[in-house]
């Protein structure tokens, strides 16, 4: 196995800890930017602002809490595809949504509102 | 690809560590195949709460002016609280397993049971906060008579939301039972730097648990 671990899990000598506090202070201090960024408004940005911060934060819990950093290929592999298949369903689902036809969406929703006015023809029942 | 009998010939019995597998060649291929399992587990996981994920998505792209009302009314300290209750429980979690591999093993017992202890903790906090929702009416489908929010699609942000917090609290509750086992495992003396696999599987549990919460977080509460 090319990425294999250097022992971990026997060498308990020279286990160190100094990256579990260095997440565990990069969490806190992402939760904290990630609340008080919400409570300002970035428009359109809040969102993508929001996801990125959400990102760093489960990259360092995956890569060093879950020690993905020094865990042989198959893992990661089987971690990005599950990963990659939830991004997919989201992706797709949501292109779909949004190339509906207006109407074909549920009443009330966002883009039936604001698809712009269509006025009523009575003439379209004459036929 | 060594031949199975060579090794064991090789190590011969008296090497054999107690808890290593007749079908394995050492703890450390134990190790690697328990983690995988463990990562493909974790997969099937994700893929479970991805699909609410993705449901979250499509309501939210249908409804936006329901998500933004609904989402303010949901307690935003309470959420801070808890985010920080779930990551300082990781890094418990972590510790914990670190004391193992040091032989610290009172230490170890005692962040076994912290951890357990903020998984519980973060259940009663969000427990408070269904309450509240019960009380004012902010429930999902037809349940729903919550005055402060009359935007189309709010009752389906509730269901949302109660369908994704409640999944990820079963999951909370779960892991918070595995670490209360393994706390008394580890009490008995059956974990050492040489032996930590179930540990570390309930780590791996554990800081899932945390990796859902840290993405429903902020689009729950925040956005």
């Amino acid at each position: 196995m090319a990425n294999d671990d250097h022992g971990h899990g026997h060498a308990a000598h020279g286990h160190s800890a100094r990256m579990y506090y260095i997440t565990y202070l990069v969490l806190a201090a992402c939760t904290i930017l990630t609340f008080t960024a919400a409570q300002h408004n970035f428009g359109e940005w809040s969102f993508a602002i929001a996801m990125f911060i959400a990102l760093v934060k489960a990259m360092f819990v995956i890569l060093f809490f879950m020690h993905l950093w020094d865990q042989p290929g198959p893992n990661r592999l089987t971690m990005a595809i599950a990963v990659v298949f939830v991004l997919l369903l989201i992706t797709l689902t949501l292109t779909d949504a949004a190339t509906r036809f207006p109407l074909a969406m549920p009443p009330g929703s966002h883009r039936v509102l604001h698809v712009g006015h269509v006025p009523f023809n009575p003439a379209i029942f004459d036929k | 690809m060594a031949d199975p009998h060579a090794a064991h010939d090789a190590h011969g019995h008296g090497d054999r560590h107690p808890r290593l597998q007749h079908h394995f060649q050492d703890m450390r291929t134990q190790q690697h195949a328990a983690r995988l399992g463990m990562w493909l587990f974790l997969a099937t996981e994700i893929l479970l709460f991805g699909g609410l994920f993705c449901a979250y998505s499509y309501y939210r792209n249908l409804y936006p002016e329901a998500w933004k009302e609904c989402s303010k009314h949901l307690n935003r300290p309470f959420g801070l609280l808890e985010t920080f209750d779930l990551i300082t429980s990781s890094f418990t979690m972590v510790m914990a397993i670190h004391f193992t591999r040091l032989g610290k093993k009172n230490l170890s017992v005692l962040f076994l049971l912290l951890t357990a202890a903020m998984g519980f903790g973060f259940l009663g906090l969000h427990g408070y906060e269904y309450y509240h929702e019960f009380l004012e009416g902010a429930l999902p489908g037809k349940y729903y008579h919550f005055e402060e929010v009359t935007a189309n699609g709010a009752p389906m942000f509730y269901a949302v939301y109660f369908l994704m917090t409640g999944l990820h609290s079963v999951h909370v509750f779960i892991g918070g039972a595995v670490l209360l086992v393994l706390a008394w495992l580890t009490m008995r003396g059956e974990y050492d730097a040489s032996y930590d696999h179930p540990l570390d599987l309930g780590g791996l549990y554990w800081h899932l648990v945390d990796l859902i919460w840290i993405f429903l977080f902020p689009l729950l509460y925040l956005v």
